[in-house]
């Protein structure tokens, strides 16, 4: 093929759909899922020098993302000493526990999951990376990439009461895990 | 014609300083917690849903903007 490869713009923009869905799972509102694409669209910009088009760009933008998000919610913890619990304290009620499970249930047993384990979730189970990749995106080691993946699992079969986890102790129930959220 | 920009720099962030290290806190070893097949079928599932629902939609137009006057300036 000698036709040259797509314009940066066009990279960027045939990106845009995975990195907003990632934004919006990982923190679960529009609004600070929008402020979060524009600043990794623009710092892709500033720094496009640094990537070859076509090559891996998405996992470049998706390490910008959640380095973004989580230098955030750094800067907040120093101010507000509350962001483990933040999500869940905003929610009304944990999700019905009738063993019934849709979407909107799933969305809000998402929100009580620690950002770590859902950053994973989302890496691994929605957007398929490896577990190689997701710890290259995420910056930490490859076995506690796995072992968010699996406690965020086990932690949404709790919320959910769905598919009753095995060797599960009265110490990670869900109460527990819900009381842990709230502290 | 415009050629690709071919600077031979590494792609990804990954070990460079600005790389974020978030709290290492869960990397303790936690008991080996089975779930049901079923259960993480589902959960995969669900995520998925709710993921793709997500990409299937339009990209939003202040985006497609930004995007446009980024590379307008540029070739100003």
């Amino acid at each position: 093929m000698s036709q040259p490869g797509p314009s940066v713009r066009e990279a960027l923009v045939a990106a845009i759909p995975n990195l907003r869905a990632f934004a919006i799972s990982l923190t679960g509102d529009h609004h600070k899922a929008n402020d979060l694409v524009q600043d990794t669209l623009l710092k892709a910009w500033a720094n496009r020098d640094k990537f070859e088009v076509g090559t891996n760009l998405k996992a470049w933008l998706f390490t910008i993302l959640r380095n973004t998000y989580f230098s955030d919610i750094r800067k907040r913890r120093r101010e507000l000493q509350d962001v483990d619990g933040q999500a869940a304290s905003q929610l009304v009620s944990p999700p019905e526990q009738n063993g019934h499970l849709d979407l909107a249930d799933f969305r809000k047993a998402l929100a009580f999951l620690s950002a770590d384990q859902r950053e994973a979730l989302l890496l691994v189970g929605a957007e398929g990376y490896s577990y190689e990749e997701a710890a290259a995106i995420s910056g930490c080691a490859v076995g506690t990439v796995k072992s968010r993946v699996n406690r965020a699992r086990v932690h949404l079969s709790e919320l959910m009461a769905i598919g009753t986890a095995r060797d599960i102790g009265p110490e990670t129930s869900t109460r527990a895990v819900l009381a842990k959220s709230q502290r | 014609m415009t050629p690709t920009k071919k600077d031979g720099s590494s792609v990804l962030p990954a070990n460079s300083s600005e790389q974020v290290h978030e709290s290492q806190h869960d990397e303790v070893a936690i008991p080996e917690l089975k779930l049901d097949d079923a259960a993480q079928a589902l959960i995969g599932h669900h995520l998925r849903s709710l993921y793709g629902q997500i990409v299937k939609e339009p990209v939003p137009d202040q985006f497609l903007k930004l995007l446009q006057d980024l590379e307008r300036k540029e070739q100003e």
